[in-house]
């Protein structure tokens, strides 16, 4: 057994823990926790199959960025020390039956079908394949996420602003319509 | 069999493929143990002798020669303390939050290249893989601050994400320049693109001098990695004044000792990684260290690659510890900013002038084909 | 386990797991957060998808060397980012204004 069957191994497992904490873990917090975890491991796995851009983007972006985000909403917004939200079985039964109905479908149509002859090629540095491909074929694409994340952060900040300029535009909208 | 040897074969022994990452693993460490406590010790003793001098003091000097040795005795004391927990405090997190600091700031070091010859992993990303190991610090202090049970604590953590999380902005678009102006995110690539230049070399001599941008950015760099490492005048998670101790009030003992010891290898390591892409590494001016000859060899072990590795790693570390002073420098200078001051520095001074710098930079590498403006004089002066 | 690491269907049905428990936690959570997190756990396991069948193909695809596969997951991932930034903002003004993010009570358009 190879060095890397092992830490592919050990990848699924911890991501697979991580995940059903995620999913069941009464406590908010210990499930954005435990969310560390199954990103980690898929950045594991990226490493593994040999994307080394993409497992880095995905530890700064995920665990630097995303992370601390869903961490601060969380610690603002929760009474955590006193508040619990597991809702009981009941709540879970639902879901959980659709989707281990998804899974299981979605496993025997994977393992049905012919998988063999799939080789691993060597490992090759991909950053700079991915820097030309993003210039050349994908580069509308580029531009439109690039148009989306402005669109997005702007948004958000206007979203987010203190409620109390917002009850000021809300004033001056009405007074706008007495006029 | 020396270091290298040894890294090699086990790199052998795991073949290609993943292995890389597990290598990288490894040899971090091997680093952490050989190079980053030690001299993260060592800078807490340094620390304590540059702020006596700026004071006018003596500082520590009972513990060996000149004090030398008080870092050991610190160390000592840390392990044998009471590792005490509160009592509301949330025990997963709080034993499991300094590890991953810990891991953030020693990590890196795999990719740090001290020397032609001496690198943990060569990664192609290096620089990437650097910050992006960084990251984890954030997560670290946010962890121990929330699970220690203690509002200053809480206080702390809030403001020391928040400030990671923002100044990671300037310091990627100022490494991001580098990139671009280089072509490469290898640090080793990095370092060998900053020789002196020699008529039909590739080299352009160090990238703080490639053209006005970078010198600014620079600058941008130096100041993003001080809020990074919560340094001052960046130290509010930490403020002594506000917050009795910031994120770790109520880590003790070798708990403690963990957050201080990555707090300095976070410096060392953002001094290395700015030596490595600006201060041209191991590149001195007016030679290139790795065309020295001295001729010596025993039997058929060719001397050369061992001296120059020696010359190499001498003046890595000493660009290394020539920023670290300036750190320790800063600290007994510059009084602490506020929160709000610290915010519109990022947002509306660094950030805003490292995008320019970017474009700038991009556009001076299209304008002059890459070279630098030592290059260019030579070019004028028809030296090479 | 020989040969786990490049046998494409562990890493399928690896990406169904954290797909299935992102599932679970965006229908059964009650906490907005707690949707959000499953959402990225699909995502995640979306993305692995990509990636394995970039590494591990079989065959040949037309102009290869573009990496699709990663491009693809770059994206994902890049935009996982944004819609946390949007989530955190639409949490927050939430949670201003009924002082819970319980998605079941947040059920009126005007706020």
């Amino acid at each position: 057994m190879a060095v890397s069957d092992l830490f592919v191994a050990f990848c699924f497992l911890l991501g697979g823990a991580a995940a059903f904490f995620t999913a069941f873990h009464p406590n908010i917090l210990y499930a954005a926790i435990s969310l560390i975890g199954s990103l980690v491991a898929v950045a594991g796995l990226y490493g593994a199959l040999g994307a080394d851009f993409l497992a880095a983007a995905q530890l700064i972006i995920y665990v630097g960025g995303i992370l601390i985000v869903i961490l601060f909403a969380v610690m603002m917004s929760e009474d955590i020390y006193k508040r619990r939200f597991f809702e009981g079985a009941k709540k879970y039964f639902l879901p959980a039956l659709a989707a281990a109905i998804t899974f299981a479908g979605l496993v025997k149509i994977t393992l049905s079908a012919d998988w063999s002859g799939a080789t691993k090629p060597d490992f090759e540095p991909t950053s700079r394949a991915m820097g030309w491909a993003l210039v050349g074929p994908y580069a509308l694409v580029f531009q439109y996420v690039v148009v989306v994340l402005l669109s997005g952060l702007i948004g958000a900040v206007i979203i987010a602003r203190p409620a109390l300029k917002m009850k000021k535009i809300d004033e001056d909208l009405e007074r706008l319509g007495e006029d | 069999m020396s270091l290298a040897e040894f890294l090699s074969g086990i790199n052998q022994l795991l073949g290609t493929g993943i292995p890389m990452a597990l290598f990288s693993i490894l040899s971090a460490v091997i680093v952490l143990l050989l190079f980053a406590m030690p001299v993260g010790g060592f800078c807490t003793y340094l620390e304590r002798k540059v702020a006596a001098d700026f004071q006018e003091r003596i500082g520590p000097n009972r513990v060996g020669p000149i004090g030398l040795l008080q870092f050991f005795a610190d160390g000592i004391k840390m392990f044998l303390k009471e590792d005490s927990i509160s009592k509301n405090a949330d025990r997963w997190i709080y034993n499991f939050a300094p590890s991953l600091v810990m891991a953030g700031s020693f990590g890196a070091f795999a990719a740090v290249p001290f020397s032609a010859y001496i690198i943990g992993a060569d990664l192609d990303i290096g620089v990437f893989y650097a910050m992006a190991l960084g990251s984890l610090v954030s997560l670290g202090v946010l962890l121990g601050a929330w699970s220690s049970d203690n509002k200053w604590s809480l206080i702390g953590g809030m403001r020391g994400a928040a400030q990671i999380v923002s100044y990671e902005i300037p310091l990627g678009l100022s490494v991001l320049s580098i990139i671009t102006v280089c072509g490469s995110m290898s640090l080793h690539q990095l370092v060998a693109q900053q020789a002196w230049p020699t008529p039909g070399g590739e080299g352009h001599f160090w990238n703080v001098f490639h053209n006005p941008f970078l010198f600014v950015n620079f600058f941008i760099y130096f100041t993003a990695a001080l809020a990074e490492c919560n340094r001052t005048p960046f130290d509010l998670p930490e403020a002594e004044s506000e917050l009795v101790s910031g994120f770790n009030t109520e880590f003790s003992g070798m708990r403690f000792g963990l957050y201080a010891l990555s707090e300095f290898a976070d410096v060392i390591l953002f001094a290395c990684i700015a030596t490595a892409i600006f201060l041209g590494g191991w590149h001195v001016p007016f030679f290139n260290l790795q065309s020295l000859d001295i001729g010596l060899s025993v039997g058929e072990l060719d001397l050369n690659p061992l001296v120059q590795s020696v010359l190499m790693i001498g003046v890595f570390l000493f660009k290394v510890s020539v920023l670290v002073f300036v750190v320790m420098w800063l600290r007994w200078t510059l009084p602490r900013l506020r929160v709000d001051q610290l915010m519109n520095l990022c947002w509306k001074y660094l950030i805003p002038i490292s995008f320019f710098n970017l474009i700038g930079a991009a556009v001076w590498t299209w304008a002059f084909g890459g070279r630098s403006l030592l290059q260019l004089l030579g070019q004028v002066l028809g030296v090479s | 386990m020989a040969g786990l690491a490049t046998y494409l269907p562990a890493y399928l049905i690896f990406a169904l797991l954290l797909f299935s428990f992102g599932l679970i936690a965006a229908l059964a959570r009650r906490s907005a957060i707690g949707i959000f997190m499953g959402v990225e756990l699909m995502l995640n396991g979306a993305a692995l998808n990509f990636v394995a069948f970039q590494a591990l193909r079989k065959g040949v695809i037309a102009n290869d060397s573009w990496l699709h596969g990663h491009i693809f997951s770059l994206f994902i991932i890049v935009l996982a980012a944004i819609e946390a930034a949007v989530a955190l903002a639409i949490v927050l003004r939430v949670f201003g204004s009924r002082q819970t993010i319980d998605a079941d009570r947040a059920d009126q358009l005007r706020g």
